[in-house]
């Protein structure tokens, strides 16, 4: 046994797009135990519940995360809408699942961009972030902004997309689904990047599940789980399967993802053949009271949201679960055995969201 | 969507129902902490492969301590280290306790407060 050894690995490091901070106890190159922090930028959002009636939350908590920015908003409003018995309209249901798989091909995107750069492909990391641009063009044309879109509402949805530009859309995401094949080659069948992820961080089918892992991350493990699957919005309506790889290392995880934008694709295509023509959002009367859990997926996996209201238009609790919280306990156990040249391959993985973290 | 259900635990019995769970094939998806001016619960919530959910609901107070289940799911002590950090209440026994530290929160048990008491 090698002397050991503890290393700081962030939570300011040239390789970490996030604030994340592991203790690695070192044996010479190899990890054999990591201790994480975190909290170094928790801003209580949460607390602001207090302060802002229900309706107003929608906005505090779409800001929770820039890149899930509009599933926060979407899960806000179902559980809200589930404690006050409002049912919305099935167009409000088809644009929130539209703008829901948006969402997740930009944040994949985004991604697969960290990742290649983390591996030395800096043009393949520009060309993913190229075909991004034009997701987030199709969210500032259909609601205004880029990153935050205040389109979710409690009882629907602000704005409508109108079905020529459905259309639109869907002739663009043909050019952007094309482009991804392109560089999905790269990701899959490249030898360096193979001979990086591959064995590396092995998350096992059981440590996966016992250990609370979420998103890519749990079915890069070979757990068939997907919360899309309890058919909220419209994907009750959609066909689908979650994307699944049975390896449990990075090339696995990184995989999930690549399919996963097209899955994205697939389900966009059959959400606007299927939209049905109506109203985007019902009225809303009185206050909520009850309380509610409410289990959605997001790019980076499975996100809980528990709401508490009293009656009075200011919610006694309100609880986001975000994904990474997840997935962290899952990254302690990839960690040991790895090289320390590896760790922040083996970390990005888990598509750290610190922002979501810290919400 | 689905609906949830929530059975009654006390801190002395926690473990074992936690224990219970792990047996039946759940797993830990999260802990939280929920207060009103005249309550305080900690709500543990359990999901099988098939997406079948049960949450425990625990009273306790500020100050309380109640033991970890860290044991059975090794991920509660990240949950577990929130809840102290945040409304003040003490786990026993986690896998790795942070002593406070967890958060770095500039008002200590900021959610435990009333919106008077911490003059928000």
């Amino acid at each position: 046994m090698g002397e050991r050894t503890i290393i700081p690995f962030g939570p300011q490091h040239p390789v970490l797009p996030e604030p994340l901070h592991l203790d690695l106890i070192m044996e010479d190159e190899k990890v054999v135990g990591a201790v994480p922090s975190i909290g170094f930028v928790h801003r209580g959002l949460e607390k602001l519940v207090e302060k802002r009636d229900f309706h107003e939350m929608m906005y505090v908590i779409e800001r929770i995360c820039g890149i899930c920015s509009f599933i926060h908003g979407q899960g806000y409003c179902q559980t809200i809408e589930a404690i006050m018995g409002v049912e919305i309209p099935d167009r409000a249901k088809y644009l929130r699942t539209i703008w829901a798989e948006l969402s997740r091909v930009h944040s994949h995107l985004l991604w697969l961009g960290l990742m290649a750069d983390a591996f030395g492909f800096e043009s393949l990391f520009m060309h993913c972030w190229r075909v991004r641009e034009k997701i987030l063009d199709i969210f500032e044309e259909t609601t205004g902004g880029r990153v935050i879109f205040s389109v979710c509402k409690v009882g629907g949805v602000w704005k409508d997309i109108n079905n020529a530009t459905l259309t639109r859309i869907v002739s663009t995401l043909h050019v952007v689904e094309k482009e991804t094949k392109e560089l999905a080659k790269v990701f899959i069948k490249d030898y360096t990047v193979q001979k990086r992820t591959r064995g590396v961080g092995v998350l096992t089918y059981k440590e996966a599940f016992d250990l609370g892992a979420v998103g890519p991350t749990l079915r890069g493990s070979g757990v068939r789980q997907d919360l899309r699957q309890l058919g909220y919005a419209a994907y009750g309506e959609l066909d689908f399967e979650p994307v699944v790889e049975i390896d449990g290392d990075c090339y696995a995880r990184t995989v999930v993802r690549v399919r996963e934008v097209f899955q994205s694709f697939d389900l966009i295509y059959q959400a606007v053949g299927k939209i049905p023509d109506g109203d985007i959002e019902v009225k809303v009367k009185g206050n909520p009271n009850g309380e509610y859990l409410s289990r959605l997926e997001q790019p980076r996996g499975q996100v809980i949201y528990y709401g508490k209201a009293n009656g009075t238009k200011y919610l006694d609790r309100f609880r986001v679960r975000t994904p990474t919280f997840a997935n962290i306990a899952p990254l302690l156990k990839m960690l040991p055995g790895a090289d320390l040249a590896d760790v922040p391959i083996l970390a990005l993985t888990i598509d750290p969201c610190i922002s979501c973290t810290e919400r | 969507m689905a609906e949830y259900t929530y059975f009654p635990a006390l801190p002395a019995d926690i473990v074992d129902q936690a224990a219970g769970y792990a047996r039946k094939g759940y797993r830990l998806i999260q802990i939280h902490c929920t207060n009103t001016p005249q309550e305080m619960f900690i709500i543990y919530t359990f999901e099988k492969e098939d997406l079948t959910c049960e949450s425990l609901r625990m009273e306790v107070q500020v100050g309380d301590t109640v033991p970890s289940i860290s044991g059975d799911f090794f991920g509660a002590f990240l949950y577990e280290n929130e809840i102290h950090d945040l409304y003040g209440v003490n786990f026993s026994g986690m896998a790795v306790d942070f002593k406070g530290t967890f958060y770095e929160t500039a008002v200590k048990q900021a959610f435990s407060m009333t919106n008077t008491e911490n003059n928000i």
